[in-house]
């Protein structure tokens, strides 16, 4: 009885430092609250500098209306916002921020100083804090706007600075969100800075296309499909890529509800129901969305982050957006679409880790539409071999219907594991070839010459600059011609810096481009296509051969009964 | 000397011909210094001092030697100490000389006369100065040596502050006086605290060596020029030509500094505005603000546009097209940028192959360039009617496609750095050379099938042969195989697990892979040669591309930092009136990222041509008035200005003054240099120009200063009728506006808050009589006991009015001096303070007042 603790309410300060922790946790989250906070004061420009990621300072300057020496004090107070006067006006937010938490967060977790005037005024004011505690707060003169410095994040609370530097707080990261708020807020200019270097850089759009354009850039802009539906309750516009285009993670499904980037679960669903099987499953697109619809239909305060919302009507929204997407698709892919993998492009769309698959898809127009549509397969179901067809594929039956397998891609690929699998393959040469090399590849091959030894060379010199090569690494089949040693030898020097992984890879693959048992053409006898079939089944065919052709395609029973019209 | 070696003999004697160089001569790797050389090399470069044997009888010199392979390294410090050096190699190959091996110097090094790469500082000019007398007139002539660029301009006696100040400006690496003139030469330039080596060298000045000079040169001279002129440029061309003669097919149309075609700004302005660095320290510049470009003949010719400011309306504009287009072109822009990357400095290249110093890797840039200049070419087929100065500038590139495809043809594309490693000719261009290289071959594939030969012979499976640059090639056999070697393995070496042997086969073979390879180098080094006159022949086209690739960097530098912050395309008005709107100090605005408050300026050089500006100190007069020259600048050399709206004028010259002590050339203190500065402003001064006077008249007496500050400004408005900002402490000076036309007060405008200032940064019409001494005082933490005295003692101070003009002026404004009357106005205090206000009656209470008013108006009578 002596011993039990007695209830204390919390002292203000505490109860700022658990609230804020929820929601800023990160340069990230600081960085969000400030910039809609000074899109929310009607500013044409917004600029963002960050110093060491935002780890050591942050600063948001914004030309917005500023606030009044009266107020700076309030702003850093919990609940004290201009954007609502009681909860009602939470049914009909627009604004950004209304919580009225985000500047007493902030504030509370780091030294923070405020410059700020609002025109009325002659001069302006300087709010310092330190841990939520003010400590200076006097007049100066400022142009206009607000300027906000967030230093030394979490200085106060060790655990979560420590873990703030381990964790994924990249460049990258930020560069998204503020693209994000670029993209739905297009005559907004905005600056992004690292270390005073300028990293990110969006002038005033004339529109949301226009904006987005300029930030995805144009190459892929000219892929994307456009598509719109207005109703009576729903304003939904955006863009997607067309079905080659996918993404093995929804990372690049951006959302936005009233100009408002969240995460919904639930949309993204909807999105890939859309596709259906244009594409792989697994699968995502490359989707920008807007939704637009009245404050009063949905529910933004569920997430202290406002990074989540719930819809009221949730099945009517999923509904008509995979609806749109699905006839969007539909109607633009009249025509099967094989112009779209011009190499340049996809290299481009490649950076944003779009990964372009060929997919079969022969898509008639919508009036009774006729798909055949195939996927690619990931594991080889039990078959029952039926033989070879034109001297390229091996068909089979198995369970879910017609099997077939390309014979030199599939060798390519089992070759390739097993090149990847095995500790040191190499080949005495007949006769040791003799190389010249640049003095640069001189160097790289004296700098890397274990690894290279490890992967099974065996280089040595013999001459200034000439070089005899008495092992090399192959499995069979005769590598013995200078060009296809040096070929080897110039990828793996070519980059310059050498990972022993990595070179295994590029021995392999470049082995393999050289020479594969089987062709295409290859007549094959029944034992061959069963040995090949046999090593098929131990290998997970998602990622194809090693040069991205499939090396597998399943038909399946009901599609191939349609064909046929049986029903 | 009697009985000194063959070779100490010879370099004695190519010793006399050069004495006021340090000789650096080749003996095989190394260039070795002797005698009183070797010991200031081996003091200056920290390098030991050791001797040799210098004749017959064992006596020993002192010697100090460095590496060939590093001596750039070392004659780069010994220049930048000033000192010249005469390079004096083996031009003959040693194996093949009889007797001592041929030697002569092939070039001298001066800090100013210097082709070396790597030893230039890429991004500013390196210029050679000569300055020649003739019957009073003076002239002096610069060179870049490693662009090519020469200039001459001629001075009157009485324009030796002009001279000395272009001397400054340049800054040239060396400079070589006439006797005449050396000495106040010299005296001059110390004024300006920079490094400068100023030489003597009677050779240059005399006759005949000036018409040798003059006539290797007279052919890039355009027009008619003087007799004074004359002897400078053949002075300094004739320099060039017993230094290192290739300079001189380099060097480019010689330029009078025609200075009427550009804004004149002295060192001082240009450091006091901060437009270029000109100390190591100095990061806060407009040139580093601007400065995007991408190649380093970009940047040269950047800081040259700052400080040469265009004066043609047409010419300016021109220029902003450029700008103009870019900013709105973003994907032109980074296409460009992108092929830039692959331009190298090409018009140091160009130099360096007109003096036949060019390495292989210079020609691989050469070729790198050229291509990249080709691509550019081509994006002008997507300009349809486009009309602007980039368009132009792409247009007048030319592609050299000959040039290009023989350095393609001819040089490896990694070559080796220095000619004589060879691997520099790529392979088929050249069948002598092909089939040396097949000898090559052919004798490394016989060393192969030995290997398998005696694999086969001696029955050891593991046989090996090898090779190193040490031991050549050999055979190599493992500890426990030994044994079983045939009779005729010579053993060369032992080591750890085996043993090495060679045959007279391999011997044989290893001779004449030597003598191929050696053959195949020199005749590399002859196809080498070859190809640089050819290359050599087109010096004119590939200068005149780095030229317009410079332009075109400079434009896009412009452009990017114009479209990254906002910039507004200023109007180049011919009406006199600059006007700007929300201007901001381009440095400062960057620095305070966006704290900087902006502010307007309204001046016209017919009506309102001066502005006098009051505040307290810090209170941002000098930002503010070296934000208007900056623009001012900025506008002329055809950028975007920090403003939201801003007509300027064309100025002609910018002078400034500052009293204050930022930027203050070392050793000038004394009010009398001020003088002196202020009089060289106002006899240069003209309606073209913009002088900014900060503080004048500071180091003298209240009463002087004040006197001669106004004098100055009635002359500058009444004489010089130019454009003028003068920041003041003298109040008084505000009432000039009062009485004459074309000036205008403005002052800082300042809050007080309390016991506190703000400084609200922004210029507003009319004056201010405070200048917040005691508040700037505490904000500078003087003690507490020295502001309350410094208070009681002020409000003592009877506000006096010592303007120059009679009372009779209606508005009487006040200032504060700091002149100390005596203490008879407490009395009046003590009168107030007697009246006991709870028991006097209203009707007594006006009859004090009276009183006391009649006692103050009787002062002030009696002041009068």
């Amino acid at each position: 009885m002596q011993n039990e603790r007695k209830l204390k309410k919390l002292d203000d300060v505490t109860i700022a430092h658990i609230a804020a922790g929820e929601v800023i946790d990160s340069p990230r989250a600081v960085i969000k609250e400030l910039v809609e906070n000074s899109i929310d004061a009607d500013s044409h420009f917004i600029k963002i500098y960050l110093y060491q990621g935002g780890l050591k300072r942050i600063e948001v300057i914004d030309d917005g209306r500023g606030i009044s020496h009266e107020s700076l004090p309030l702003a850093i107070e919990r609940y004290a916002t201009s954007k609502i006067t009681d909860f009602k006006d939470i049914m009909h937010i627009k604004s950004y921020g209304f919580r009225g938490e985000a500047l007493a967060s902030i504030s509370s977790v780091s030294k923070m100083d405020i410059v700020t005037r609002v025109k009325e005024e002659e001069t302006g004011s300087i709010l310092k804090t330190e841990g939520g505690i003010i400590k200076e707060n006097t007049l100066s003169a400022y142009p206009g706007g607000t300027k906000i410095s967030v230093s030394d994040l979490f200085y106060n609370l060790p655990a979560r600075e420590k873990h703030m530097h381990t964790s994924r707080n990249s460049i990258a990261d930020i560069t998204s969100l503020i693209e994000h708020f670029a993209m739905c807020n297009p005559s907004i200019e905005f600056y992004l800075y690292n270390d005073d270097n300028l990293i990110f850089q969006h002038k005033s759009a004339s529109d949301i296309d226009e904006s987005i354009r300029s930030i995805i850039g144009s190459t892929l802009y000219s892929v994307m499909l456009k598509f719109q539906i207005n109703t009576e309750k729903y304003k939904i516009y955006g863009f997607t890529t067309n079905p080659s285009l996918t993404r093995s993670n929804t990372e690049q499904i951006s959302i936005f509800v009233n100009k408002r980037w969240i995460y919904s679960k639930s949309i993204i669903n909807s999105i890939r129901d859309g596709y259906g099987t244009f594409i792989p499953s697994g699968r995502y697109p490359f989707t920008i969305i807007f939704i637009d619809l009245d404050p009063s239909l949905y529910d933004v305060n569920i997430h202290p982050a406002k990074k989540e919302i719930r819809f009221y009507d949730e099945q009517e929204i999923k509904n008509i957006v995979s609806d749109t997407i699905r006839k969007t698709l539909v109607a633009k892919s009249a025509m099967p679409d094989r112009s779209l993998n011009p190499i340049k492009n996809v290299r481009q769309i490649e950076k944003k880790g779009i990964k372009a698959l060929p997919v079969q898809k022969e898509i008639e127009s919508s009036e009774g539409a006729r798909e055949y549509i195939v996927e690619q397969s990931h594991r080889l179901p039990r078959i029952k071999i039926i033989g070879q067809m034109l001297r390229l594929f091996i068909v089979g039956e198995s369970e879910e219907g017609m099997v077939l397998v390309d014979q030199h891609a599939a060798s390519e690929r089992i070759r390739y594991e097993e090149l990847m699998n095995n500790a040191q393959i190499h080949q005495q040469l007949l006769v040791p070839v003799i190389l010249e090399l640049s003095s640069k590849q001189v160097e790289l091959l004296n700098k890397f010459h274990m690894e290279i030894s490890d992967i099974g060379f065996d280089i040595a010199p013999i001459g200034d600059r000439k070089f005899i090569v008495r092992k090399s690494p192959v499995i069979t089949g005769n590598i013995e011609s200078k060009e296809s040693i040096m070929a080897i030898l110039e990828d793996l020097l070519h980059t310059g810096s050498i990972n022993p992984s990595s070179l295994k890879r590029t021995v392999a693959l470049k082995t393999v481009a050289c020479h594969s048992a089987i062709r295409g053409g290859d007549l094959l006898t029944m034992e061959t296509i069963e040995s090949l079939i046999k090593k098929l089944y131990t290998l997970d065919l998602n990622y194809s051969c090693p040069h991205g052709r499939p090396v597998m395609v399943i038909i399946d029973k009901g599609k191939l009964e349609r064909l046929f019209l049986r029903s | 000397m009697g009985d000194a070696t063959p070779i100490m003999e010879q370099y004695f004697a190519l010793r006399k011909e050069n004495p006021d160089t340090i000789l650096f001569f080749q003996v095989g790797d190394f260039f070795e210094t002797f005698d009183e050389d070797a010991r200031l090399v081996s003091r200056e470069l920290e390098i030991t001092l050791t001797s040799r044997q210098k004749n017959k009888n064992g006596e020993k010199i002192p010697l100090a030697g460095v590496p060939c392979s590093s001596v750039g390294y070392y004659i780069n410090k010994l220049i930048k100490k000033g000192y010249k050096i005469a390079i004096c190699e083996q031009v003959e190959d040693a194996s093949v000389s009889k007797g001592i091996v041929k030697r002569e110097i092939t070039r001298i090094v001066t800090p100013g006369i210097c082709v070396e790469e790597n030893i230039l500082e890429n991004t500013r000019n390196n210029y050679t100065a000569l300055a020649a007398e003739l019957d009073g007139k003076i002239s002096l002539s610069i060179v870049d040596v490693s662009t090519g660029e020469f200039f001459v301009k001629e001075y009157r006696n009485s324009d030796m502050d002009m001279l000395y100040d272009d001397i400054a400006k340049y800054s040239p690496s060396e400079i070589v006086a006439e006797e005449s003139i050396h000495n106040s030469i010299k005296d001059g330039i110390n004024r300006y605290g920079i490094t400068l080596f100023i030489h003597k060298d009677e050779r240059l000045f005399q006759e005949k060596n000036i018409e040798k000079g003059f006539d290797a040169i007279h052919k890039n001279i355009n027009g008619v020029i003087s007799d004074s002129v004359k002897r400078a440029i053949g002075g300094l061309a004739y320099y060039i030509f017993v230094t290192n003669p290739g300079i001189l097919n380099s060097i480019s149309e010689i330029r009078t500094i025609e200075l009427k075609n550009f804004m004149q700004m002295d060192k001082n302005t240009i450091s006091i505005l901060g437009i270029i660095p000109y100390d190591d320290g100095d990061n806060d510049t407009l040139l580093r603000l601007i400065d995007r470009t991408t190649t380093k003949m970009g940047v040269r010719l950047l800081e040259n546009w700052l400080l040469h400011p265009l004066i043609d309306r047409a010419e300016i504009e021109n220029r902003q097209t450029g700008v103009e287009y870019l900013i709105s072109e973003r994907d032109m822009v980074n296409q460009l940028k992108s092929y830039l990357k692959g331009i190298y400095d090409i018009e140091r290249i160009a130099a360096r192959i007109s003096t036949r110093v060019a390495t292989p890797r210079g020609l691989v840039n050469l070729k790198k360039s050229l291509k990249n200049i080709t691509l550019i070419k081509k994006l002008s087929e997507k300009f349809n009617k486009e009309n602007n100065k980039i368009v132009t500038l792409i247009s007048s590139l030319t592609t050299e496609h000959e040039l290009t495809s023989l350095l393609e043809a001819s040089i490896v594309d990694e070559p080796s750095s220095v000619i004589k490693d060879g691997n520099v000719i790529k392979a088929g261009y050249n069948k002598e050379l092909e089939s040396l290289k097949n000898i090559e071959n052919n004798q490394l594939e016989l060393i192969r099938n030995i290997e398998v030969k005696e694999q086969q012979r001696t029955g050891i499976k593991n046989l090996r042969i090898g090779y190193n640059t040490v031991f050549g090639y050999y055979i190599e056999i493992s500890k426990s195989y030994v044994k079983h070697i045939p009779p005729d393995y010579v053993r060369k070496q032992t080591i750890a697990n085996g043993e090495r042997f060679i045959t007279s086969e391999l011997k044989e073979i290893e001779q004449r892979l030597s003598d191929a390879k050696e053959r195949s180098i020199s005749l590399e080094m002859e196809i080498y040669r070859n190809i640089i006159e050819n290359v050599a022949s087109h010096i004119n086209e590939i200068k005149k591309n780095g030229k317009n690739i410079a332009e075109i960097d400079v434009l896009i530098s412009l452009a990017e930092v114009s479209y990254e912050n906002g910039y507004v395309k200023p109007v180049i008005t011919t009406d006199g009136k600059m006007v700007i709107r929300d201007g901001r100090h381009p440095v400062i605005d960057k620095l305070m990222k966006g704290g900087f408050v902006p502010n307007n300026t309204d001046m016209d050089v017919e009506k309102n041509r001066i502005m006098i500006l009051t505040g307290p100190n810090m209170a941002g007069k000098t930002t503010y008035m070296r934000q208007i020259a900056l623009i001012t600048v900025m506008a002329q050399v055809g950028s975007y200005v920090p403003a939201k709206y801003a007509s300027i004028p064309i100025i002609t010259s910018i002078f400034t003054r500052s009293g204050s002590r930022d930027n203050i050339t070392k050793g000038e203190s004394s009010f009398m240099s001020e003088m002196a500065d202020i009089a060289y402003i106002l006899k240069n001064a003209d309606r073209g120009s913009l002088i900014l006077l900060d503080e004048v008249g500071r180091g003298t007496s209240t009463f002087d200063g004040m006197s001669i500050a106004w004098a100055i400004v009635e002359y500058i408005n009444n004489k010089s009728k130019c454009m003028a900002i003068v920041a003041t402490h003298y109040h008084q000076l505000t009432e000039i506006a009062l009485y004459t036309e074309g000036i205008s007060n403005y002052h800082l405008a300042i809050k007080e808050d309390r016991e506190n200032i703000i400084f609200l940064r922004k210029v507003v019409p009319g004056s201010t009589d405070k200048s917040y001494g005691i508040h700037v005082a505490i904000l500078a933490k003087l003690p507490y006991e020295v502001i309350q005295r410094a208070k009681a003692i002020l409000s003592k101070i009877e506000k006096v009015d010592i303007s120059p003009i009679s009372s009779k002026t209606t508005n009487r404004v006040t200032y504060t001096q700091m002149v100390l009357l005596p203490d008879n106005d407490n009395d009046i205090v003590k009168d107030i303070d007697a009246i006991d206000t709870d028991n006097i009656t209203p009707i007594e209470a006006l009859i004090r007042l009276k009183a006391i008013k009649d006692k103050i108006r009787g002062r002030n009578n009696n002041a009068k």
